[in-house]
């Protein structure tokens, strides 16, 4: 009944597919955790409408499911507002807004932990703001959000699977065009599941140890 | 501008509708969610070694792979596997968001149950208290508070991953918003509604959810 010879093909159909999901997660990491870095920045110091209209985008990014927002930029901005966007460029930055919502709340509550003595201490010692932060605040801030941001990055490699459903030809999309052609939805959604399985595991595990390695004590 | 959203007015049968299926969707997977966590998170903790890590290894693998795919490999792998010809789709969301977010559910549990000490369940022993009953009357009780917060998350996350089972074709909100946007290629007013509402529902939730817990917040400090 479970046709291994068919469950066992699958694998190299997957293989293009598993390119752009790397891909995918490769180029919205680095781009998230900047974009982050900025709006957490934005909301603790800066003025405040500016820092009040941070907050309302990360709230409106965090608040709304993925799926609905892909759709949205991937329909909506050509015909609304005539941005023809390739669907794997929209995708890559719904992802990238998204990602980067979730990871700005864990850097500002990073950031505001450390106490505001250290910052002190920084500018006692004849350090401009922006040396203070980046050497002071920042390092002690990121083995803090360290933890989080490595279970995001798993969220994020799990969730580009929906960019399927828009037609990028992801590890996913891949699985679900091989099982029109073959029928064989049993062994090819086994193998994609596995997949998956086998790749994020150790991404999982990998952030469960940093959890217990950076796990705060004061 | 607002003309357009004449085509959403027109249809508001059809959505209330589809929300209508939205809610019983969340409402059974949550339900199943919670007894599936609470069962796995007990039996992680108190049920000793073995149980520990056969547990951790299930929960580990649903962590891994994305809902969407497990969604649907249990709308249209599952019933192969199981030999059925009919298998409703409703049923294949439930199971899938209900195993997905049971699976988080359980190592909150397990965190909050852990987070008890070890005193109180000796001291209900000691009053003559049956071990399920110690669980039921004590240790849950206090553990249940502090595992409000990441619970109000986990319950926003379901809601938010819900809309997965359009894929499979399940006649919810986003299913229905995709129909019509297919019939009249409106996407702008049909995706901007749904955009707006689910953020008003889901803030709604959250907020709630969190003057909830720090109503009883003190009385599961530890």
């Amino acid at each position: 009944m479970f046709f291994w010879p068919a469950f066992w093909d699958t694998f190299p159909a997957l293989a293009s597919g598993l390119l752009v999901t790397i891909e995918l997660t490769l180029l919205v990491m680095p781009c998230a955790l900047v974009l982050a870095l900025v709006l957490a920045l934005t909301r603790l110091y800066a003025p405040h409408p500016l820092a009040r209209i941070a907050t309302g985008w990360v709230e409106l990014w965090r608040a709304t499911p993925l799926l609905l927002q892909l759709y949205w930029l991937y329909y909506v901005m050509p015909s609304e507002f005539g941005i023809l966007l390739p669907a794997f460029t929209a995708v890559a930055f719904g992802l990238i807004c998204n990602v980067s919502a979730f990871l700005s709340e864990n850097f500002r509550a990073g950031i505001a932990s450390i106490r505001v003595g250290q910052r002190h201490a920084g500018l006692s010692l004849g350090m401009s703001e922006s040396q203070a932060f980046f050497r002071v605040v920042m390092p002690q801030a990121w083995s803090r959000v360290l933890p989080e941001t490595a279970s995001m990055w798993v969220e994020l490699f799990k969730e580009t699977s929906l960019v399927s459903t828009l037609a990028v030809a992801d590890l996913t999309y891949r699985a679900l065009a091989l099982r029109t052609e073959n029928y064989r939805t049993l062994e090819v959604l086994t193998a994609l599941a596995l997949t998956y399985l086998v790749l994020a595991y150790p991404q999982a595990k990998l952030s469960d140890w940093l959890y217990r390695r950076q796990r705060v004590t004061e | 501008m607002l003309d357009a959203f004449e085509i959403v007015r027109k249809n508001l049968g059809l959505l209330g509708h589809a929300f209508l299926v939205t809610i019983e969707l969340n409402v059974a997977s949550i339900a199943l969610a919670l007894a599936l966590g609470t069962l796995m998170g007990i039996g992680r903790v108190y049920g000793g070694r073995w149980a520990y890590r056969v547990l951790g290894f299930v929960i580990d693998v649903v962590r891994s792979i994305p809902i969407l795919v497990i969604m649907v490999w249990t709308f249209f792998g599952l019933p192969l596997l199981l030999g059925l010809r009919v298998f409703p789709a409703f049923l294949a969301g439930v199971l899938a968001l209900g195993l997905h977010s049971g699976v988080y559910i359980a190592e909150i549990v397990r965190g909050g149950l852990a987070s008890v000490r070890t005193g109180q369940m000796h001291a209900a022993l000691a009053l003559g208290m049956s071990w399920s009953q110690a669980i039921r009357r004590i240790i849950l009780p206090q553990a249940a508070i502090r595992m409000m917060p990441p619970l109000s998350t986990r319950l926003v996350r379901n809601i938010k991953d819900s809309v997965l089972a359009s894929t499979i074709a399940v006649q919810e909100l986003f299913w229905a918003a995709n129909l019509l946007e297919g019939e009249t290629a409106k996407p702008f007013p049909i995706y901007t509604t749904l955009m707006v509402f689910y953020f008003l529902v889901i803030v709604v939730i959250a907020r709630a959810l969190d003057r909830a817990y720090l109503r009883v917040a003190a009385r599961g400090a530890a």
